[in-house]
Order: C-alpha cells, then structure tokens, then sequence
C-alpha cells in the first residue's frame, strides 16, 4: 500500500485516531506520519522516539589531530595496533577498539573520536584505587613530550589541545592525591 | 538453576522500594570495566575469555558484598532460562544472543547486584533497585567495583576506564531509570518529553534497554555521555530528570481525570475487568491493561493493589516467565503463541482474583 499523502513511498505505519468519537484512518510512510505528527493534525506517537546507533556516523569523519596529517599512505601504516593488530578502517566499520592499547595506538584520532561522542576528551571521574601517582606522572611527562615536539612542529592547534589536557591531568592529580 | 528457580526469585525492585516507586519502577547503575591485559571480549580467543571468566570469578569469591552469590554459566542455560534471565534484568539481551564462550552471570540472592562477564566488555557490574534510588545504587556499585579492583583494570587516568565501545569510556557509567507514564503518552506528551531528555544528554529507550520497544507506558531513562563528568554528576542528572518526569506525569494525570472524567474512569475499570477476566493475553495487550491498571490504584480509581504484586505482574507476563511458570516447561512452546497468550491470561486472573471483591473507592 502506497502512503495516502505522498503516493510515493510504501506506507509503513496504519493509524487509527478518534477524536469527538470520529475515527480517522492514515496510512502513511514514516517521512509524512512524522510531518503530520509535527503540524498536530495526528497525535504524537513518538516516531522519533527511537534514537538508533548513529556511531558509525560519528566516527567515519574523524581526522587526526594537528596540523600535520601526513599522506593517505602514511595513515594507514602508522594506525594499526600493535597489540590486537585492530586499524582505523576496522574499528570505523566494527564501532569498537580491540585492547586497552588501541587506546595508545589510536591516540592522535582519539581526541576528536571522544569529543564527537562524549562533547569532551577527558575523564573527570573515579580512578581505581590502586592506579599510583607514579602512573599519572608518566601519563603526564609523556602529553609534555608531545607538546614539545608540537611547539618544535610548529603545529600550535595540536600544541594548544595538549596544553589543556596536561592542565586537566594535573587539576585531576591534585584533587586525588 | 533451572528456569522455574530464576522466575521466581525474589527480586529486590519489585518490591517497590524507595521513592517514587508507583511511577519509578526502578533504577539501575551499570559500570563498564576490562582486564588490562586481555583483548576485549570479541577480539579474545576461546582460552582467554574462560581465563577471564575464572580470574573474574575467582576475585568474586573474596567479595563480601558478593558473598551469597550465584554463578550461572550461559552455556549451560537452556533458552527458557536465558530470557527469564534477561526479562530479571540481570543480562542483557545482547548478552544471550552471542556466543557461549566465557560468558558467565554472576548476582546475589535478591537480584542487587548482577555481573556479566564477556559482553561486550570483560564485566558489567549492574547494580538494580526499586524505585527512584540512583544515588544509593550507585553507592553499591562504587564498593563492589572497589573490590573487584584487583583484577587490573584496563584504565588511564587521562581517559579513565577503557572501554571497547568509546561510547562507554571514561566512568563507564550508565545510570537508567524505568519510568511508567501513561499520563504523558496519553497526552501524546511522549515525544516532547524525548526530545527534552535529548536535549540534556539523556536517552529514553524501551523497557529492556537499547532497540526494545516501549510497551506498557515503560520507559528508561539513562545518561548518553560518559565522560568528562563525574560518576556523582551524572547519576545527579538522571535523578533530577527523572524527578521532573514523575512530576509531569502526576501533572498528566490530574489533566486526564478533569479533562476526561468518567470516559478515563470507564476505561480504568475496563481494562480491571478484562485483565481480571480474559482468557487470552499478548504480551502487548498485557502491558497496555497492567498500565491502566497500576495508573488507576495510584490514582484511586481502583481498589488499592501493592506495588509489588503490580511489578510482578509486569514480570510475570513476559513470555520466559509465562513458559518458566508453567507447568510443561518445554522450548517448543516458546513458539506457540496461542498457549503462552492463554497461560499469561491465567497466570494474570489469578494474581488479580485477590483484588477483585475488595472495596470500591
């Protein structure tokens, strides 16, 4: 059966609506119920309601971090984990890392990945009790190591995001400790 | 333990425990966690998700809030049991659907606390309780994760627990809430009320989670984002949204019963008699009349019927529950519709014939 409104698409949804003891019969696709539902002329009855995975959308523009990106060759030797052996075009497709190093592997994509998801890159919450202080000096001394070789890149955008990672890392080290 | 067991353990939310507990069903906080040095589950191999299994059941024995604890392996369950298991809320639906390997359930004897091992992350600690207590679960849920710790947790202090979705990274944390509003849906409010959510970070899913439809005016609410705020911040956020829906739908009920009066009592009182009466029941019909139902003995159109009879009404027409209850307990009968519509109607006339001759408000 054809939509009623459009006469183009297939109609997915039959709505039977009474009102004053008057019934009312739709057939409609998705794209016009959801319009007629907007202009109040059929109830509301949540067609946009189901939020399905958009992941995969979220992360096939990420790009790397900084200025430079090298070539389409260099990326997709660099971003393979040595660990899983996972690459970028895998975990882009699955929606998923492969271990713990993916993490460290996919670092320069990583940033962006996070902010598309979460609106943010850091963790501001709970660490285990038992990570020691010596851990977040290495995560720290190795964000430093990065900044100085962005500042020597010139690469100021890349230079400015880690700036602010390393003051979020040693906010965070202070209110733990 | 056999399906039979599993249908009818005590389960602490459906009690209905706690505040707001006619319209908050429950609430539930679930962590994400991985062992740093094992893949993630679906890049392990066969021998390392069983060591996984066993070095997470092995730290489990030395958990005192874990002490009275149950271990079920998936491979062993049969198909009945497997879905009374996730309509208990204690797996999720995905966790049945995969493969058997490694994966094992572990929860106490009131259904608290559930750990699910090789999802799709090495364990889910949930932690479920009735009514609105977010804050509380997820004060349990901090100390079973304290003690689990020893596992070697896959974390980073700069991106916090790893996880092997990023949409889980960071705290891991997922705070829900089970809401019942048909105030809001009768009003045709639901959508509305969505797109609010949406607005503040939250998403609003089906009764069991992710891709479930939302039948009996049964809606979760849990936080979208993971990271970059505190677990306590966003257990705050649910909590206060969930209280702000509660109030809208005490909101939608008054607007019903003034705008509709006796067409909303009459339609109350039909879905009593049919629930009460009828001899064949889908799981859709079922939910639809339970809401009715439960809305009318908050509201006091109907005689008053326990929050906890009302939860397991909701539980117990779930088909697993249907098949596990009844007394041929057989697979095939998963697929025969006619005989679990026709044992839900049973199941259902029973539990009601205690409130049919009480007292009419």
């Amino acid at each position: 059966m054809r939509c009623e409104r459009c006469n183009e698409n297939e109609a997915t949804l039959h709505i039977k609506h009474m009102q004053d003891g008057v019934i009312s019969e739709y057939h409609l696709c998705q794209k016009c119920a959801q319009s007629l539902s907007n202009e109040g002329i059929i109830p509301d009855i949540g067609l946009d309601f189901k939020i399905g995975s958009l992941l995969g959308k979220i992360l096939s523009p990420v790009e790397p971090d900084g200025i430079d990106q090298g070539t389409e060759a260099d990326k997709k030797e660099k971003i393979a984990c040595p660990n899983c052996g996972i690459d970028l075009e895998t975990f882009r497709k699955v929606g998923k890392f492969g271990c713990a190093e993916c993490y460290r592997a996919f670092e320069r994509y990583l940033g962006a990945i996070l902010r598309n998801i979460h609106g943010c890159e850091v963790h501001r919450g709970a660490r285990p009790g038992i990570v020691s202080d010596e851990e977040l000096k290495d995560d720290l001394q190795s964000l430093k190591t990065q900044l100085k070789m962005a500042v020597e890149r010139e690469e100021y955008e890349r230079a400015a995001e880690l700036r602010d990672r390393i003051k979020m890392l040693e906010e965070r080290g202070n209110a733990c400790s | 333990m056999h399906a039979l067991e599993l249908a009818s353990m005590p389960l602490e939310w459906v009690l209905g425990r706690g505040d707001e507990s006619f319209i908050v069903l429950s609430s539930r906080i679930r962590l994400a966690r991985n062992l740093a040095k094992y893949p993630f589950p679906w890049r392990c191999d066969r021998d390392s998700l069983c060591e996984v299994e066993d070095l997470v059941v092995e730290a489990v024995s030395k958990s005192l809030v874990l002490r009275s604890s149950s271990t079920l392996k998936l491979r062993q369950m049969d198909k009945i049991a497997r879905m009374v298991l996730v309509e208990n809320h204690l797996v999720s639906p995905n966790f049945i659907r995969g493969d058997d390997v490694g994966r094992a359930v572990i929860f106490d004897d009131r259904g608290i606390v559930s750990l699910m091992l090789n999802e799709e992350d090495h364990l889910r600690i949930q932690v479920f309780l009735g009514g609105l207590q977010l804050h509380e679960a997820w004060h349990v849920a901090k100390k079973v994760d304290g003690e689990l710790e020893c596992l070697d947790y896959a974390f980073n202090c700069e991106r916090g627990y790893l996880s092997s979705c990023p949409t889980n990274t960071g705290t891991g944390l997922r705070a829900s809430v089970m809401l019942h509003i048909p105030g809001i849906v009768t009003l045709g409010h639901v959508g509305h009320v969505a797109r609010e959510c949406n607005r503040v970070g939250l998403t609003v899913r089906g009764m069991y989670g992710e891709g479930t439809p939302a039948g009996g005016c049964l809606f979760q609410v849990s936080n979208q984002v993971t990271l970059g705020l505190s677990e306590e911040e966003l257990v705050e956020k649910v909590n206060s949204v969930a209280l702000g829906i509660v109030e809208r739908e005490h909101f939608a009920r008054e607007k019903l019963i003034k705008q509709r009066g006796i067409d909303f009592v009459d339609k109350i009182w039909r879905s009593f008699g049919i629930v009460s009466c009828a001899r064949k029941l889908s799981v859709k019909e079922a939910l639809e009349l339970l809401s009715k139902v439960r809305m009318g003995s908050e509201m006091g159109i109907l005689p008053p019927i326990p929050k906890s009879e009302l939860n397991r009404m909701i539980l117990n027409s779930q088909p697993g529950h249907v098949i596990a209850l009844s007394k041929s307990r057989e697979e095939e009968k998963i697929n025969d519709i006619r005989y679990i519509a026709t044992r839900r109607a049973e199941i259902l006339r029973d539990k009601m014939s205690r409130f049919l001759n009480c007292k009419e408000n």
